[in-house]
């Protein structure tokens, strides 16, 4: 038996070469669908690839039309490039190490429209955080319209009417009382007695001794009995007098009290400046707020780039791997090397301003293992309104636990134009248009964040006060027409979880001093108006309560009559016609 | 699966050597048991077309064993893991691991390794039962096979008619 086939080895070799051919036709393909589907479990979205061609000698790959769908928006791209070319390490890539030495990323643009959702069921690699409310919420604007002066008094209670009614109250009370007690008093019946009493002594002392002697006794009996009376009527008047006094000085506290009301409501509705201290946090706070946030979102995302989620003892629990999949066991490299690895990639970004170019080194999620960190550098001129931009930084994830990340971004002569600040309804702020340099620098630390932006704007034109409704929007915008140029400085520190954004202006000093002086001005108005209307109501009173006093003081007239009546009767039996021998 | 079965019953009555059939058995095992696509059975596939081996048995080998393999994977992943992480050889390993051949053959997957130190293992005692049970089938069970009601029914039968004409067909009797 011949103990080898020769026609079987040509089999053999046909089969290999066959086998060969039929790879070499389907690769790129095969390749298309691996990239999207790595590309859409890392993301959590839909990736999709044109096409993908696959070059052996040297070896390469170029991608056509990458998209990588937006989770948190699947109708739009968060990146698309037209085209990205690489040469691989073929050496590495036989060792499953996927090593890119060179990659030319063009056209890359952002948030492009897509012709379908790219929403998946599942996104096992979400590092979504949760949209913070605190900073990202619109923050509202203190109102800066005082109520109506009428508005208040029909809500408050004025001292002024209390003590109207109350003294009304005691008037009316004493009314009662003095009437009363005119009926006992030396009423009229008493009086005619008292006066026929004094004719009966008249006479009778006219009647001869026996007379004159019968009439003493009687005389100086009714002599000390009007006495009495008139004493009576005389300290009831004193009485009377003083009630009436003390009313009068009643009244004239009511008409001083609308003063004290005055101050008292000035007090309560005076505008604090509390909230309008620091209004340029106010106007450009919550948009800080919304830039950071996405951007710290998009760091979640880029994480797994810059370093593998390594399982802890005990921390995560290894997965079970498909059946039929096994699992592959590491062991040490002698020349160790990421198993990913983007030396260097040159990036052409397309924006609406024009296109900025720039480099990134060092893209694998195996820092620790290269020993370097991520490196990037952009930068743009000329550009369609905005005269320069620059962006650079690295990411340095090489120790781990102790990643730190930094960029600086630099833009010069950028066009502002309708940058709304605020959409309150209170007050609409829009920045129309202005002229902006800004520089921005952060270090997001595994728990520490701390940036700083400092901005400054040229030609700058707001709102017009003539589009807005509202004394106090109005007082404001006019104020701002006067601004046209200022500077602007945000902090920003905390941990990525929880952040403070301090804001300094210019603006501070222009909005202070407008709401400062509007303050004023307004609450000069209202206290002109709550003086005329408290006092308006003051002096109805105080009519009212002299009319009614006016009425008590009838009653003292009467008194006095009573009193007359009874001295003259006194005087009768001193003087009138009879003298008594004592 | 009837063409499979008449298949088997040509291969075994056929007049290759027994030695031919039971290597071809073994290697199917090797190529079976492991992943299709490894590095290791493209040399299988070398040996089985350059080696004086039974084609017909290897690919019918390498179906069931497949189908064996689906249902002993967790074994291998075991298996694997333990040989892999086994302290004594991990220098050898790490030996290997630092080359490209041996990274292209995805030795250090668990049921790379698994499957293929139990088809090593297996491939003799196979390859040896094999033969002696192709030669016993041969020497007693054929006759009394041909002899039995059942095999009197099955020539009756479409089974039968189907195997004569493949057989016909492959240039047999």
């Amino acid at each position: 038996m011949n103990r080898i086939r020769w026609k079987g080895l040509l089999s053999f070799l046909l089969i290999v070469a066959l086998a060969a051919g039929i790879w070499l036709l389907l690769i790129d393909r095969i390749v298309e669908r691996m990239i999207e589907k790595t590309g859409t479990r890392l993301v959590g979205a839909s990736v999709e690839l044109d096409a993908a061609d696959l070059t052996l000698i040297p070896l390469g790959l170029s991608l056509t039309r990458l998209q990588v769908t937006d989770p948190d928006r699947p109708m739009r791209n968060a990146v698309e490039a037209a085209r990205l070319a690489m040469s691989l390490d073929a050496g590495r890539l036989l060792m499953h190490k996927v090593i890119i030495e060179e990659m030319a990323v063009d056209g890359l643009r952002f948030n492009t429209v897509r012709e379908r959702s790219g929403a998946v069921s599942a996104a096992p690699y979400s590092l979504e955080r949760a949209v913070r409310e605190t900073v990202a919420e619109k923050l509202k604007l203190p109102s800066m319209e005082l109520p109506d002066a009428q508005e208040i008094l029909e809500k408050e209670d004025l001292l002024t009417l209390k003590l109207a009614d109350t003294l009304r109250r005691d008037i009316r009370g004493a009314q009662e009382k003095w009437e009363a007690r005119l009926k006992v008093l030396a009423d009229r019946e008493k009086l005619k007695d008292y006066e026929r009493r004094v004719k009966e002594v008249r006479d009778r002392m006219k009647g001869g001794l026996g007379g004159i002697l019968g009439g003493v006794d009687e005389a100086v009996s009714l002599r000390n009995d009007i006495k009495q009376e008139l004493d009576l009527v005389r300290s009831s008047r004193s009485e009377l007098k003083d009630d009436l006094e003390s009313f009068r000085v009643r009244i004239q506290q009511v008409s001083t009290a609308p003063r004290e009301d005055v101050r008292r409501l000035m007090e309560k509705y005076s505008l604090t400046q509390q909230g309008m201290a620091n209004l340029s946090r106010t106007l450009f706070g919550p948009r800080i707020g919304q830039w950071t946030e996405a951007t710290l979102r998009w760091h979640g995302r880029l994480r797994p780039l810059l370093e593998r989620v390594k399982a802890g003892s005990g921390e995560v629990e290894t997965p079970q791997p498909p059946r039929g999949e096994g699992e592959d066991v590491r062991f040490v490299e002698y020349r160790p090397v990421p198993d990913f690895l983007i030396r260097n990639a040159r990036v052409s970004v397309d924006v609406p301003a024009g296109e900025i170019a720039g480099e990134v080194r060092n893209i694998t999620p195996d820092q620790e293992i290269l020993g370097a960190p991520l490196i990037f550098r952009f930068s743009g001129e000329r550009l369609q309104g905005l005269q320069a931009v620059k962006l650079f930084g690295e990411l340095d994830h090489v120790r781990p636990g102790r990643a730190t990340d930094r960029a600086t971004l630099q833009i010069s002569g950028y066009q502002v134009k309708k940058l709304v600040l605020s959409d309150s309804e209170d007050l609409p702020i829009a920045l129309e248009n202005a002229v902006a340099d800004l520089e921005l620098r952060a270090v997001l630390g595994e728990n520490s964040l701390e940036g700083n932006l400092s901005s400054d704007f040229k030609g700058a034109t707001f709102t017009r006060a003539q589009e807005v409704s509202g004394r106090f929007a109005k007082a404001l915008l006019s104020l701002l027409a006067d601004v046209r140029a200022f500077a602007m400085e945000a902090e920003i520190s905390g941990t990525p979880d929880d952040y403070s954004v301090r804001l300094t202006s210019d603006l501070d000093r222009v909005l202070k001093y407008a709401v400062a002086k509007q303050v004023k001005e307004q609450m000069v108005l209202l206290e002109q108006d709550l003086k005329v209307l408290i006092h308006e109501k003051a002096q109805e009173q105080v009519e009212a309560l002299n009319k009614e006093v006016r009425g008590l003081g009838g009653l003292d007239a009467q008194i006095a009559e009573r009193l007359n009546f009874l001295d003259d009767l006194l005087k009768e039996i001193k003087v009138g016609g009879f003298k008594l021998p004592f | 699966m009837l063409q499979a079965v008449a298949k088997l019953l040509k291969i075994l009555n056929s007049e290759t050597e027994p030695g031919q059939i039971s290597l071809a058995v073994g290697f199917s095992l090797i190529a079976g048991l492991t992943p299709l696509f490894s590095l290791h059975n493209l040399l299988v596939l070398l040996l089985v077309f350059i080696l004086p081996i039974n084609l017909s048995s290897f690919f019918l080998g390498v179906v069931f064993f497949s189908g064996i393999a689906y249902l002993l994977d967790p074994l291998f992943h075991q298996l694997g893991r333990v040989i892999l992480t086994e302290p004594a050889l991990e220098l050898f390993w790490t030996d290997l691991y630092n080359s490209t051949l041996w990274r292209l053959e995805r030795f250090n997957n668990t049921i790379v390794m698994g499957s293929l130190a139990v088809s090593l293992v297996s491939f003799i005692p196979v390859h040896l039962l094999t033969r002696s049970a192709v030669r016993r089938y041969r020497q007693s069970f054929l006759e009394w096979v041909r002899k039995t009601r059942l095999m009197q029914a099955l020539q009756a039968s479409r089974f039968y008619r189907i195997y004569t004409s493949y057989h016909r067909l492959r240039g047999g009797e």
